[in-house]
């Protein structure tokens, strides 16, 4: 148990941009906090680094209550979402400034300070560029000099705010795997805020779901994304459709078709509304149990096959077809059977 | 500079644009070109003998000595107060604060004169702390005191504004990292606020001293023109224009006239070279 | 989502923020600006009252007084508007052609900034008196302008000029030149592009620049007084005679004028600051 947020709260004027926000994280575990734009996300970070003060709450760290502690001393390494570079020094300077800064005992000889500003331009591969400026500079060795300025001053957690926001596809993935592997080399306990949730499935071990100033889900990914605690962590993890279903002593069925629940309790008999990704919906014959529909159009390549279709109430919906299924025509009714779905209260 | 974008397509048909060109070139050379030449012309009238007598005449040596000691107090005032006002407004939410902006802004649209004036109903013999300096044997106005007062009122916004749009837009972003990387307020102050708007500072350092050294109005209604003690340079060259002295008031002048290219000269030369880094360029 | 207890902070006026120093640069800020402005123009203010409000109306409409504020506020409103077509068209010039040494001519511009108001004083009375080079040429044609009012005017020309330019020329700069080739493109000429397209963008410029003008022209004294003749009634303009009061040590004659002139600057800077708000709102741009 290294990071302990227990109740936190922020008020901007009347609005909560955090309500009572809690969360564990073990010693080097690598935390992604997902939500859309507005949850709150970088709120708690910048509370994490000490450069926001909570209004109710504490975090403590190993133990200690930090409320007390300046971001001066926190010793987080925060990599900020626009890299907040010192534009007037080079890279190196900008990696030495955690290590110049020091004072008293823990000052270092000028030496040792520039064998360390290697070590970290090596570890951030960029050793060849410790004299440029950051304007001179790509949007991802950018991103990789803040978190080497970051981990030069020993942090005790690292606090990554949007890392990849700024960059295009290709890098991004690149420094993704970059990212992962250097956390494990480290083992620093880190938290990095994303709102894309395939980067916060991909790279965390555990997902921080949050909406609107709040945690929805804390769970691995392979949790949060196949047993969504409800419905916006459902949507927010895509690729959800919404179908009309009916609830009877605990079995939720289409037209006939029973669908499968796994152990999320569907709650009481009711006509509701079930999530289903289109993986888990089997294209059937037209007459078979299940929602009769009309192919819209079909998908046959990418990844994965799927069929875009129309229910009755005029609702678009995506399935997919199975291998050995056969390919439906485009205008074909069919029957849609949702076998694993959820339905919340 | 049109940031060298095409003029292609919007360009004036020929005889418009030369006539134009040629308005301006008359216009500028009428208002600026002339009485500048006027100045050395002036002053040169007699030559290069009178000229130097003229300036190394014992009153304008001590006119010099005064305007630079003014200008060198009232320009580091100024610096320290800008650079505070600045961070306090540019890094800072707070309530008022377009209000404090304007307040700070408004020496700028009070005239010379009254500038001055405000400083002898305050200090002046009938000004309301007149008597009680007087009791305690204090003067302001007729001294130097009283100039630097007056020329630290006329020069008030010239670092503030310079520096408050520009530290605006830089936003708070690496005072924050500086912090969170274990600096200190001083240490982020010294090695990532000032580096940042060093040429900024520098620029309205150029701007606040030549308004400080040639200021007129206010410090003449402060001054009291004694001579060899409360006379500026400005001042001196009025007295000597008034005793029909013309080539001794031009020649003094000049060197004022001269300061003036030297620091549209540096003006330029930072505004080409570091436009990026000045905020308030083009916005007087 | 349910609202939880209402904890809302009260509003506070400053926003917590983890950088120091508010305090002491706000104090420094307050205490100096009080000590070096706002008390001092206070002082200025409050005379009006203090003296009783009647001797104060009393003293700022005698005739000399009424006379020299006419004159400062007339010669300061036909400079301005003189600069405003000249500072357009050098503006336009400087954004809208290109010819060799236009840099300096950009920056030769601000030289009224730069150059010490005696200065330009002494070098226009010298260029417009009678013998000079330019009173020279004129005099024959029987137009006297050194000592007359029409030296005013040109002394508030100069002091004027560079701020309709540098008001309107970021302005021009910005307009986007797709905005003319769609007007063009449209079948609009140029004269119709010009007055419908780039006029109303820049008319928030062209009226901001002519009242920082007028404003400085109006308090001017430096460059006027040396050519201006100061005939009491004549050509003796409001600042000088603030001065004049000053030296018969006649603080209350010298103070209602100063309160006076400092009024009307105010009313055009409130004026200026409510169209520039009511023009930001109309287009919908400019910061
Ligand atoms: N300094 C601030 N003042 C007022 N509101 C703020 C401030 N910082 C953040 N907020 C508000 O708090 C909410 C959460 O912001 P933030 O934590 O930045 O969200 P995220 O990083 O998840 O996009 C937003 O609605 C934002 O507008
Ligand atoms: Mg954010």
């Amino acid at each position: 148990m290294s990071l302990e947020i227990d109740s936190v709260s922020k008020w901007f004027g009347a609005f909560a941009a955090l309500d009572k926000v809690s969360l564990v994280g073990a010693e080097g575990e690598f935390l992604a906090l997902l939500g859309p734009s507005g949850s709150g996300k970088t709120t708690l970070l910048r509370i994490l680094a000490g450069l926001e003060r909570p209004d109710a709450g504490v975090v403590r760290f190993n133990g200690e209550d930090l409320s007390g502690t300046s971001a001066r001393d926190r010793r987080a390494g925060f990599v900020f979402q626009h890299y907040a570079l010192f534009r007037h020094m080079t890279v190196a300077k900008n990696i030495a400034f955690g290590l110049e800064v020091r004072r008293g005992a823990e000052k270092l000889p000028k030496k040792e300070i520039a064998a360390r500003v290697e070590r970290l331009l090596a570890l951030v591969q960029l050793d060849t560029l410790g004299g440029r400026y950051p304007a001179q500079l790509s949007g991802g060795q950018r991103q990789r000099v803040a978190l080497a300025r970051a981990l030069a001053i020993e942090p005790r957690m690292l606090l990554l705010d949007e890392p990849f926001g700024a960059l295009d596809a290709k890098v991004r993935r690149e420094l993704r795997r970059w990212l992962r592997g250097l956390h494990a080399e480290m083992g620093l306990t880190t938290i990095f805020v994303t709102h894309d949730q395939e980067e916060a499935l991909d790279l965390a071990d555990r997902v921080v779901v949050m909406n609107n100033g709040r945690i929805e889900q804390v769970g691995a990914p392979a949790d949060v994304y196949g047993r969504p605690a409800n419905a916006f962590v459902y949507d927010f993890m895509g690729g959800a459709n919404r179908l009309p279903c009916d609830v009877r002593g605990g079995v939720v069925t289409f037209g006939g078709f029973a669908a499968s629940t796994g152990d999320h309790a569907p709650g009481p008999d009711r006509a509701a509304l079930a999530y289903a990704r289109a993986h888990d919906i089997r294209v059937a014959p037209e007459g078979q149990p299940g929602l009769p529909a009309t192919v819209l159009a079909v998908f046959p390549a990418g990844g994965q096959p799927r069929v875009e279709c129309r229910l009755g109430d005029g609702q678009v919906v995506e399935a997919a077809v199975r291998t050995g299924d056969p390919w439906p025509a485009l205008g074909q009714r069919i029957a849609l059977q949702p076998e694993r779905v959820r339905v919340f209260e | 500079m049109s940031g060298g974008g095409s003029l292609r397509g919007r360009r004036d048909p020929a005889p418009v644009r030369y006539t134009l060109i040629a308005l301006t070139l008359l216009y500028l050379s009428l208002f600026i070109g002339l009485p500048l030449a006027a100045v050395f012309a002036e002053a040169l009238r007699e030559g290069w003998g009178e000229y130097l007598k003229a300036i190394t005449d014992p009153d304008a040596i001590a006119a010099m000595q005064l305007t630079l000691l003014v200008a060198a107090i009232a320009v580091p005032v100024n610096v320290v107060f800008g650079v505070c006002a600045a961070w306090a407004i540019a890094k800072f939410d707070f309530a008022g604060k377009s209000l404090l902006v304007t307040l700070i802004d408004l020496p700028f649209s009070v005239s010379p004169v009254v500038s001055g004036l405000v400083y002898v109903l305050l200090y002046g013999a009938n000004g309301w702390f007149g008597p009680v300096l007087d009791a305690l044997g204090i003067k302001i106005i007729f001294t130097v005191t009283g100039l630097v007062l007056a020329t630290m009122f006329v020069t008030f916004p010239f670092v503030a504004r310079e520096l408050i749009p520009l530290m605006q837009a830089q936003g708070r972003d690496e005072e924050e990292a500086a912090l969170t990387l274990g600096a200190g307020g001083w240490q982020t102050f010294l090695r990532v606020t000032l580096p940042n708007i060093r040429w900024a500072l520098l620029y309205g350092v150029l701007l606040c001293n030549a308004r400080a050294m040639g200021e007129f109005g206010a410090v003449s209604v402060v001054s009291g023109h004694i001579r060899g003690q409360t006379n500026t340079m400005p001042l001196h060259v009025e007295i000597l224009y008034n005793e029909y002295s013309f080539v001794a008031a031009f020649a003094v002048a000049s060197l004022l006239a001269l300061l003036a290219l030297v620091t549209l000269v540096a003006k330029t030369l930072l505004e080409w070279r570091f436009r990026d880094d000045l905020a308030a360029v083009r916005r007087h | 989502m349910t609202a939880s207890a209402p904890i809302a902070q009260p509003k506070r006026w400053l926003k917590p923020s983890v950088l120091p120093g508010f305090g002491l640069t706000f104090g420094l800020t307050l205490l100096w600006l009080s000590v070096v402005v706002l008390i001092p123009l206070i002082a200025l203010v409050i005379r009006p009252w203090e003296m009783g409000l009647e001797r104060f109306i009393d003293l700022a409409s005698r005739p000399r007084v009424v006379a020299a504020l006419r004159l400062s506020f007339g010669t300061a409103a036909a400079a301005a508007a003189v600069n405003l077509v000249f500072g357009a068209i050098i503006a336009w010039v400087l954004v809208r052609t290109e010819f060799p040494g236009k840099r300096i001519i950009d920056a030769i511009v601000d030289l009224p900034f730069a150059l010490p108001t005696a200065v330009a004083g002494i070098a226009l009375a010298a260029l417009y008196a009678p013998n000079g080079w330019i009173g020279a040429l004129l005099d024959p044609l029987g137009i006297q302008v050194a000592y007359t009012p029409l030296g005013i005017f040109v002394a508030l020309t100069f002091i004027g000029l560079p701020f309709v330019v540098r008001t309107v020329q970021p302005v021009l700069e910005d307009i986007d030149a797709d905005l003319e080739d769609a007007a063009a493109s449209l079948g609009a000429s140029r004269l119709q592009t010009l007055a419908r397209v780039i006029a109303p963008a820049l008319a928030p410029a062209l009226l901001t620049g002519f009242a920082l003008a007028f404003a400085r022209a109006v308090g001017e004294y430096g460059s006027v007084i040396f050519i201006a003749g100061n005939i009491p009634q004549v050509s003796e303009i409001a600042p000088l005679l603030i001065v004049i009061r000053l030296d018969e040590f006649d603080y209350a004659g010298a103070a209602a004028i100063g309160v006076f002139m400092l009024a009307v600057s105010f009313a055009v800077l409130l004026a200026l600051n409510l169209t520039q708000r009511w023009a930001r709102r109309a287009t919908g741009n400019e910061s």
